[in-house]
């Protein structure tokens, strides 16, 4: 029997089934201007020096989302919801483990290197911020949110070696992000018109 | 006693799966439940091709076998129906997974 010919192997492979699930997420682009939203919600916490701003801006954003969802994706490409012994909460867990060893390793670390993280913070900022959008993009396995991780690293570095303000350069990475969800979510609303159940199950 | 052949060894092989989830259409809408918590009717229209006629007889067959359970609601006044893997479905696909796995592996 030939596994390649039937497709029964493919379809047997609930791992590559769950990786092709996990498009189901992003495909509506809403995440993308969710993340967008937050990164420019820093960016004006960094203009108007208010750190607080970036809490009850991710909050909105955060809250946002489900009720979008409900309104624009699930009438038109349905709803489901991953089982949470899924690979995404694996990644999920180790963002938490990566902000906490970036934290611990801040705390403990000497002096001079202490002055090494103050020199270079606003590259370090970027990497970190980069690294957190790369394992969202692996959790959800979506390749744009490399790109936008790699935005935000050049803020940083835009704003280290180029003497851009840092508020400007991640201003200027969120709004890219915001613009390409919104690019998304257009094709996708184009593209998926809305299906009822006309027919009851 | 003589050897079993291979031809044999194909049939008595699928003669023990499990027919319910065998056929196309449902191990289709089977496996997609099993990496899924849950997904509505619309979802798994989408996702398996199945016109609405055959996916509610194909889904009626998995409810009758005790392998997916099916609650219906209405949502802004239209119909919305929610489908879940039954802990004995998801058992069920399991063995027939590694059923399917053991022939395709034998080469036969």
């Amino acid at each position: 029997m030939n596994k390649n010919e039937d497709g029964l192997d493919s379809t047997l492979d609930t791992r590559k089934l769950e990786h092709k699930m996990l498009l189901y997420y992003t495909q509506d682009g809403l995440w993308d201007i969710c993340l967008g939203v937050c990164v420019l919600g820093w960016a004006l916490a960094l203009r108007y020096d208010f750190i607080a701003f970036i809490g009850v801006i991710v909050a909105v954003a955060v809250t946002l989302v489900p009720l979008l969802k409900s309104k624009l994706t699930y009438p038109r490409i349905g709803y489901a919801r991953l089982r949470p012994d899924s690979g995404v909460r694996k990644w999920l867990a180790a963002l938490v483990g990566m902000g906490v060893a970036v934290f611990l390793m801040v705390v403990s670390a000497s002096t001079g290197v202490k002055d090494l993280f103050r020199e270079y913070l606003p590259v370090l900022l970027g990497a970190m911020g980069a690294s957190l959008i790369a394992v969202l993009g692996r959790a959800f396995n979506a390749g744009r949110f490399y790109w936008y991780g790699l935005l935000v690293f050049l803020a940083g570095v835009a704003h280290q070696w180029g003497g851009v303000d840092l508020w400007l350069a991640v201003a200027v990475s969120g709004a890219a992000m915001v613009g390409c969800g919104t690019g998304v979510l257009v094709r996708f609303l184009r593209d998926n018109p809305r299906l009822d159940e006309d027919v009851d199950a | 006693m003589p050897e079993e052949t291979g031809q044999e060894r194909q049939t008595s092989g699928l003669e023990a799966v499990d027919r319910v989830i065998h056929e196309p259409a449902r191990l289709a809408i089977m496996a997609r439940l099993y990496v899924l918590e849950e997904a509505d009717w619309l979802f798994l229209h989408r996702e398996t091709g199945l016109s609405f006629g055959n996916l509610t007889s194909h889904l009626a067959r998995l409810e009758s076998s005790g392998y997916v359970s099916i609650e219906k609601a209405f949502l802004n006044r239209k119909p919305h129906t929610v489908v879940r893997m039954t802990d004995g479905g998801r058992a069920a696909f399991e063995r027939y997974r590694g059923q399917m796995r053991g022939l395709l592996d034998s080469d036969i």
